[in-house]
Formats: C-alpha cells, sequence, structure tokens
C-alpha cells in the first residue's frame, strides 16, 4: 500500500520551519560562524613563537624614533633598515630565551637591568623641553654657565729658596712700598725681583687657570686683593711675589639665546637621571628588601 | 619701411651708445679702493704696511708661549681588555674627568684630578671596539661561537677564571686566532660613530680639546709593536674610514699604508706614535732587518717610518723607555721604572740581545747610523709620555694613581695584584708605574695647533708630574741669554726649539749651544737637576752617548766633579707618612751650555732631561692610606723627570 503523502499539516509545518524567519537568522549565523572560523578572520592570535609580526604601531614608533633624532622623517630605505633592525632583535632575543640564556644570569640581570634605564632614556628624549623650562633649569643651575672669573694682574717674583724666606719676604715689602710710593703700575719689570718662567703680565686670566699655574692659596689670595696698587707678598708654589690686580671681572651669566643649544643639552641628560630615579623609586616602594634578615632600605636615594 | 629700418637703426645706435658710457662709466670703479689689483703700490704706503715692533713686547709673537697638558692613551670599557679587566666608564667620563669633573671610577670610588688637563685622546683597541661589552652583556650572535661562550661564562664567573679569560681574549688578538663574529665590520661601523659622537660633544675649543684617536694594537706571537693614532681632524672626516686593525695586519707598514689612504680619502691628517719598546722583545726599533720581512731594512721602510711616527710614547704605565741600564752603564739614573721581563704577555722572556732596539735613547743614535746608511733617519722622533689606563680616567699622579686597569684601582692588594703571568714570569703590580703625561707647547689649545706642535715635535714627556721645560737649541747663545726675563723670545730668535734641527753650522763658531730651562710643577716638587742627553755616530759608523749635568739646585752645596758627577741633591721623603718637603732643590733652573766634546763631522742628537728632587712613590701612599706593610723589595720613593724632544745636529 503506498504510503499515504505528508498530510497538509506536516507539509506546511516543513514549509513553515524553511519560511520561519528565527530559522533563517540561525541559519545565517551558522554560515557566518563557519565563514569566519574558517576564514581566520577575527580569530584570536595564537602566541606562535616563530611568528615575528611587525604592525602599523611599530612602524609608526620607528618613524617617530627617527624624527626626534634627526628632524625629519626616514626614507624608504631608512624605515626598510629600522624594520629589519627590529626583525633582527626580535629573533635574537627569542633564540636567547629559548637557550636559556635568560636564566639565573649576573649578566642578563644587568642587562635587563640596563634595558629599563635605557627605557627611561627614551622616554626623556621623546619631550623637548619649553622655553620657560630651560629658563627654570638656567636659573637652578646658573654657576655651571656663568664666565669665568677674570683678573689681570701683574706679579714679580722673589725665589725665597734663593734668598731665604724671611730676605725674600722682605725684599717683596721693600719693592711693594717703592713701587706704591713712585706711583707706577708698570715699571720696566726686567730688574725687579727674580726671574721667573711664567711671565709678568697675565690679561683677562681665569682664575682657574691662575691656579692651575701658580697654586690655590696664591689664586684664592690675589683675588681678594684690592686693585690699583701693589700688595703682598703673596705665596705661590715657587715663592713669594709683590702683584698688582690692574682689574678684576666677575663671572657673569650669558644671554639665554647663547646657551640655548647647551641648555637643552644638559637639560635632557638631567631629566634622564630625573626620570631614571623616580621610575626606581616608583617600583621599590613596591618591594619589601631584607638584608641578611633586617629591612633594608639604605639603597633609596631620598 | 623706411621708418622701422631708421627705428632699428636708431635703436641700435643707442644701445651702443648706452654701452659706451656705461663701459666709460664702469673704468674708474677698476680704479676704486676696492679692487686691489689696480692700486699702484708705492714706496710710502708700502712702508707704512709693514708692521713695525710694537711697544708692547707680547704683541705680535707667533712662537707658543703655553705649555698644554694631555694623555694620548686612554681605554674607556669600548676597549676588549678594559671591559675584560673590568671598566665599565666610557668616553664621556673620561673626557668629563680629563677636564676636572669628579667622577666614580668603575669600583665605586669618587676620583678627581689635582687640575684638568687641557686635552685627551681616548684611544680604545681598534679590535673588536666595543665587543667585549656585547660579550659580557651575552650577545647570542657571538655567543653561538663555542669559544666565545666559554669566555662570556669564564667572566660571568668572576674573579681569577675572569682574568685568566680577559688573559685568553688578549692572547687571541696577539695570535690571530679571533672568532670572526667580533671582527664584523658593520659592527665596528657603529662603535665608531658612537665614539666620534661623543668625541664631538666634548670638544671645546680653547677650553679642552678632545683629539680622535685609536689604538692599532698588533700583538704578533705576544710582542708588543702597538701604535695609537691620532687625528687632527674632526669627526665628519674621521667617521669616513673605519680604523685599521690587527685582524687585517699585525705588520706596522699596513698601518702606514691605512694611514696613506686615510690622508688621501678624506684630505685630512693623522700621526701615529708607538709604545712599549720594552715588551717588543727587540723588534720595536730595528736596525739591521725589517722584523715583518727578515730582509734588510730599505730606503722606503726609513722613509715611511719617520713620515708618519714623528713621536714615540717613552714613558707609562708599563714601564718606563727612555733607557736600561745596560744600555746606559755610566748613566746613574738610567735605571727608572725599569721593566725588561719579557714581551707583553711574558710567552716570550727577555734576552739581553734584544735591548738595543727596544728603547729611545738606543733608537735615537742608531737613527743616526741608518741616517747615513739609508739616507732617512726612521727614529727622528720627539717624546711624550702618557698612561695607557684601562680605567677611563687619565690620573697618573703619584699620590692620585689609578691603576693600570679596574682590577688594580686602588685596595689594600692592589700592589701585590700581577699585571700579567706565564710560565712562572709575572709582571709585578707594583712594578707598574704611576706615570705619564704629555706637554705640548702649541700655539692654541685646539685640535690643529696641538696636532701641528706634535708634528714638529715641539712636545715633552713628563712621569706625571707638570713641570714647565724649555729647550732651544743655536749656535750662539751666551750665559746673559740665562738671565733673560723673557727667555722664549731670546730661545726663539737665536735658536730652534725642542724636535727642531740645528741649522748649518757657521764658520767661526767652534760647538753648539743650548739655552735651557725648568720650572717645577707648582703643585709637586722642586727639581734636582737638568741634564743634556748627547748621542753621536763617529767616523766609524760607531754610536756613543753622554749625559752632562748642566744646572743644579742648591748650588751652594753641591759641586761638579772632573768626571762631571754631581753631588746628590739628598732625600727629604718621610716614607711611613708619604711626605717629603721642598727644603733641598730649587724651584726653577736655567743655563746656557756648550757642547765640550763637539765634533763637526758627527751626527748628534740633544735632549733635556729634568730630574725632580725624591718624592714618594704611589706605593708608599697605598701603604699608608690603606694601613699595609709591602715587601721589602717594593720601591717607595722616585724622583720623577721630564724627557724633551731632541734637536738634531747634521753635518754638512
Amino acid at each position: 500500500m503506498k504510503s499515504p503523502p505528508s498530510s497538509p499539516n506536516q507539509r506546511s509545518l516543513l514549509k513553515r520551519w524553511l519560511w520561519e524567519p528565527l530559522v533563517h537568522f540561525f541559519v545565517l549565523g551558522l554560515v557566518v560562524f563557519g565563514l569566519y572560523s574558517f576564514l581566520g578572520v577575527n580569530a584570536k592570535p595564537v602566541d606562535d613563537p616563530l611568528l615575528v609580526e611587525v604592525t602599523s604601531a611599530e612602524i609608526e614608533w620607528f618613524r617617530t624614533m627617527w624624527h626626534t633624532r634627526m628632524g625629519r622623517q626616514p626614507t624608504t630605505e631608512e624605515l626598510r633598515g629600522q624594520v629589519n633592525q627590529f626583525i633582527r632583535e626580535q629573533i635574537l632575543s627569542r633564540e636567547a630565551v629559548a637557550m636559556g640564556l635568560d636564566t639565573d644570569d649576573t649578566v642578563v640581570r644587568r642587562r635587563l637591568a640596563q634595558k629599563m634605564d635605557f627605557l627611561f632614556k627614551d622616554l626623556s628624549a621623546i619631550a623637548d623641553p619649553s622655553e620657560s623650562e630651560l629658563r627654570a633649569y638656567l636659573r637652578g643651575n646658573r654657576q655651571a654657565y656663568e664666565t669665568p672669573r677674570l683678573i689681570n694682574f701683574t706679579q714679580i717674583y722673589f725665589n725665597a729658596d734663593k734668598r731665604g724666606p724671611s730676605d725674600a719676604a722682605q725684599a717683596a715689602k721693600n719693592l711693594i712700598a717703592w713701587l706704591n710710593e713712585h706711583g707706577s703700575n708698570s715699571p720696566d719689570l726686567s730688574s725687579l725681583g727674580d726671574a721667573l718662567l711664567l711671565p709678568a703680565r697675565h690679561t683677562n686670566k681665569p682664575i682657574t687657570k691662575v691656579r692651575d699655574e701658580f697654586g690655590e692659596r696664591f689664586a684664592r689670595e690675589i683675588w681678594q686683593l684690592s686693585s690699583g696698587k701693589w700688595q703682598g707678598p703673596v705665596t705661590s708654589g715657587y715663592g713669594l711675589h709683590a702683584v698688582y690686580v690692574q682689574a678684576r671681572t666677575e663671572s657673569s651669566l650669558p644671554a639665554f639665546g647663547e646657551l640655548a643649544e647647551r641648555l637643552k643639552m644638559d637639560w635632557l641628560a638631567a631629566r634622564e637621571r630625573e626620570l631614571a630615579a623616580q621610575g626606581y623609586l616608583n617600583m621599590r616602594t613596591r618591594y619589601q628588601v631584607l638584608v641578611e634578615g633586617m629591612p633594608y632600605d639604605l639603597d633609596v636615594n631620598q | 619701411m623706411v621708418t622701422s629700418l631708421r627705428l632699428q637703426l636708431i635703436t641700435a645706435l643707442t644701445m651702443t651708445f648706452t654701452m659706451l658710457v656705461l663701459l666709460v662709466l664702469a673704468l674708474p670703479g677698476y680704479a676704486h679702493a676696492d679692487y686691489a689689483g689696480a692700486v699702484k703700490a708705492d714706496q710710502k704706503s708700502v712702508k707704512q704696511g709693514i708692521k713695525k715692533p710694537s711697544y708692547s713686547p707680547y704683541a705680535g709673537r707667533g712662537f707658543p708661549t703655553q705649555v698644554y697638558w694631555g694623555d694620548t692613551h686612554v681605554h674607556t670599557d669600548n676597549s676588549l681588555d678594559a671591559r675584560g679587566f673590568g671598566v665599565t666608564i666610557g668616553p664621556e667620563e673620561a673626557y668629563r674627568f680629563a677636564r676636572g669633573e669628579e667622577v666614580v671610577t668603575s669600583s665605586g670610588m669618587p676620583f678627581k684630578l689635582s687640575r684638568p688637563l687641557d686635552w685627551l685622546v681616548v684611544s680604545d683597541h681598534s679590535d673588536g671596539m666595543g665587543a667585549m661589552k656585547e660579550v659580557i652583556a651575552g650577545n647570542p650572535n657571538l655567543l653561538k661561537d663555542p669559544q666565545v661562550r666559554k669566555w662570556h661564562e669564564a667572566f660571568r664567573e668572576g674573579g681569577e677564571a675572569a682574568f685568566n679569560a680577559t688573559m685568553e681574549v688578549i692572547n687571541a688578538f696577539s695570535q690571530g686566532k679571533v672568532p670572526a663574529v667580533i671582527l664584523d665590520k658593520t659592527f665596528q661601523q657603529t662603535v665608531w660613530d658612537d665614539y666620534i659622537e661623543i668625541a664631538e660633544r666634548f670638544n671645546d675649543p680653547g677650553t679642552f680639546t678632545t683629539i680622535i684617536g685609536y689604538e692599532w694594537t698588533s700583538t704578533e706571537k705576544g710582542n708588543n709593536l702597538h701604535r695609537n693614532v691620532l687625528y687632527r681632524d674632526g669627526g665628519e672626516r674621521a667617521r669616513r674610514v673605519v680604523p685599521y686593525t690587527t685582524a687585517e695586519s699585525f705588520n706596522p707598514e699596513d698601518l702606514w699604508k691605512w694611514m696613506r689612504r686615510y690622508e688621501e680619502t678624506t684630505g685630512g691628517q693623522v700621526l701615529a706614535l708607538a709604545h712599549n719598546g720594552n715588551m717588543s722583545n727587540g723588534i720595536m726599533f730595528p736596525v739591521e732587518r725589517n722584523p715583518a720581512t727578515g730582509k734588510p731594512l730599505t730606503k722606503g721602510y726609513a722613509a715611511e717610518r719617520i713620515r708618519w711616527e714623528p713621536l714615540y710614547e717613552v714613558t707609562q704605565i708599563k714601564g718606563d723607555g727612555e733607557t736600561h741600564p745596560l744600555l746606559s752603564s755610566d748613566d746613574e739614573f738610567a735605571d727608572y721604572e725599569t721593566l725588561a721581563l719579557g714581551n707583553l704577555n711574558l710567552t716570550v722572556p727577555k734576552k739581553n740581545s734584544m735591548l738595543q732596539y727596544e728603547y729611545a735613547r738606543e733608537a735615537l743614535k742608531n737613527g743616526l747610523k741608518l741616517a747615513t746608511k739609508l739616507g732617512t733617519n726612521p727614529y727622528k722622533f720627539g717624546m711624550v709620555g702618557s698612561s695607557d689606563t684601562h680605567t677611563a680616567l687619565a690620573a697618573v699622579e703619584e699620590d692620585n694613581y689609578i691603576g693600570k686597569h679596574a682590577g688594580t684601582e686602588p685596595t689594600p692588594d692592589r700592589w701585590n695584584h700581577p699585571m700579567a703571568k706565564f710560565a712562572g714570569r709575572q709582571y709585578e703590580g707594583y712594578a707598574m708605574a704611576s706615570s705619564g703625561y704629555a706637554a705640548v707647547w702649541a700655539t692654541d689649545n685646539t685640535r690643529k695647533a696641538l696636532f701641528d706642535a706634535m708634528k714638529r715635535k715641539e712636545v715633552y714627556a713628563t712621569t706625571g708630574p707638570r713641570m714647565l721645560v724649555r729647550f732651544w737649541g743655536g749656535w750662539d747663545f751666551v750665559e746673559a741669554d740665562a738671565q733673560s726675563r723673557l727667555p722664549a723670545e731670546v730661545g726663539y730668535a737665536k735658536g730652534v726649539p725642542m724636535g727642531g734641527d740645528l741649522s748649518a753650522k757657521p764658520k767661526d763658531v767652534s760647538a753648539p749651544t743650548f739655552l735651557v730651562a725648568a720650572l717645577k710643577d707648582p703643585y709637586g716638587a722642586n727639581l734636582d737637576r737638568i741634564q743634556i742627553v748627547k748621542g753621536w755616530l763617529d767616523n766609524k759608523g760607531k754610536t756613543h752617548e753622554k749625559v752632562y749635568n748642566v744646572a743644579w739646585g742648591d748650588t751652594h752645596r753641591r759641586k761638579r766633579d772632573l768626571q762631571g758627577k754631581l753631588t746628590p741633591v739628598g732625600n727629604t721623603v718621610n716614607v711611613e707618612n708619604a711626605t717629603w718637603a721642598n727644603t733641598i732643590g730649587d724651584p726653577e733652573l736655567i743655563t746656557t751650555w756648550r757642547d765640550p766634546d763637539f765634533d763637526p763631522k758627527h751626527r748628534a742628537i740633544y735632549y733635556a732631561r729634568v730630574i725632580e728632587i725624591p718624592t714618594p712613590r704611589w706605593t708608599a701612599y697605598d701603604a699608608k692610606r690603606f694601613g699595609v706593610q709591602l715587601s721589602k723589595e717594593v720601591p717607595m720613593t722616585t724622583q720623577e723627570r721630564a724627557y724633551t724632544s731632541p734637536i738634531w745636529y747634521t753635518p754638512e
């Protein structure tokens, strides 16, 4: 006996299912999901150690760093060089880890710490200082940028070794008195005092150079002398001197414009040190350190 | 038509006329003062143009009036061996220290010079420059090589193993057995660029000069033929050619070829200076045969040698190289910081037959011989001192001695730590000298001026102290010249300075005369004496030498006997307290001297040697400061000295 055809109810149920929008949605969903899995789009990235990925983020970083260093955008060739270098570093460092070079290695440890320092350095190089920052830096570090103290003086030497210390001192005093009485500040020196391989007259000499050539004490003392008359005897590394100070020039601060370039370099170096110190401090506060079982905090520079 | 023709004619005539007018107008312009070519030279204006000597004695001087102090030989963490020995500071710290700043050493000590230096050469080894840093840091590319891996592990271990590994690395270089990975050229260029950037940053003409340089460290079979190469130029030229390494050749002749190539490529200038003849085992100053080829020395060799090597580093930490007591048996001061045990790594011990080819004085004399034989004197060099410290810091004052390398920075037992050892021989730690510095009579503190002064050899060496020394040779210096208030005026006017050549002997003069002067280091000790060392070549082709005492301190109590020997100056050193007193000697010595044994037919050289009164040696300062007792054989006092560049006499 032939089976009876599906009842109209049955047929229409199937049809209803087939035409049911919800079913369509489910089917479409399955199709889309299947397609996505198949094509790997939106797939969660697998941690493949043999895959090195250079993304647009990295490339943007190379551009930024290049611009900061060179003041211009890199050429295609240069950018490719940066990318190649990055890839090489990725591969080498992974190989190193694979070889176990990072485990319990004094040197690797040191190197990693150094890397953090480099990180601070890189960070500090990103932002150029503003003019007000540079001016503030200059105010706080005046001394390093001041011109040296300069002095104009004439000296007459008395060889205490040859004459004897007291005789030399007396001869010096006598000459000083005589010169001041006769009112001369540039006498013919060729017959006065004793010969010395250093010149009598010094013009616009930085006081530090005077210290290097005559000694610490001599430099310190002549700076204190009043100008316009012969004084002394002043002691140097060689003996005694009668000294006439013509003029003194105090340190001065050059114009900001002249110093700008140098200030920027020094500011960046200081900022790097600051960042490194602060960065370490921030990390350090999270750690508990014991030395020989006792709490230790002498490694922290306050 | 006719009109246009006429028009054209008129236009043409007008234009021609205008041009002519303009031309005529322009002519007087040629006679305008701006156009110098047309100014007529008349007697009056010429006479007015020539400078009259100024009233001021200081105006119009062209000669150097100031001496500039520096070190041509400092190694930093860029140097393979220095890094291996533990230095962790680089060129930047080296420059900061030299210019007077306080710096923290590799072992954590704050260090500072008594006074700044005026210039510095950071001369790291070109071989594997920067590579050691990478080996220690564990650069995986380098560690692929099993030999490098072994070294890396030894450094990790530290202590004795690290020390031995460092010696192994040095030996590997000297035997040419360096793993290829370390010698990669692109790696080298990066390091060189970095180095130059730092040098440029710290160069401050007029105040502090950074001279670009490197060391070419030829140590074939352990025999020292090292040379430092110094550049006249800045980074722009220097960076164009990567330094020469011994991976390419051990033969100095090849270095000279590189130097020629550098000059031709860049238009710049370089010079080289060798050091440590005492560790060359007889090959530093060859006389008969070229050690590289075994063949007799040629004229070409002599010409090239002196062309490229106008100076020699005569004194440094690894020994004083002026002379040896066996070569100069009559010289009571010849045995000074003598280190003559063998070659650099002591693989081959010293034989006395080697000595004559190792020391400066003998070489200067032999140079006269070769001048006759080959037509050119290959050893016509000036002399400087330098440190060769591997700590990055040029600190070689006796009371401020940093040490040869980071492993011998001041510690209570550094005197007892050998510098090198092999097969039962060793270079004792205490035998290292705290020496030396280079003094340059330059017209200015700039790269160009300093280099030019070195090229003309107006330089002198000291073993650490900063005495001021002047030396001139001429035919008519008289006693009164020593009383001159401006000896430099007299010196340059009547003679040639150190490094120079005496002119042709005038007919009516029987001997050369010299004006020599020395002023003590203002921070240091008085002077004992000035000597003039003479070397000459006789008619039979044999060389001779004689040391003359020409000026001395405390003349009231010291006499020169008939043999020329002088009463000793005395000794105020208190070894226990590491002190001395300037109650003996003189602060300044100056004299003129005439050669009493002159023969106009003999080639001769003359140089001045200035000797201080005795002072404590660095070992005495160590003993005092660390409160330790050193073995009896350790020297505790020293008589520091200066050696000027020679003046040469050549017969007509």
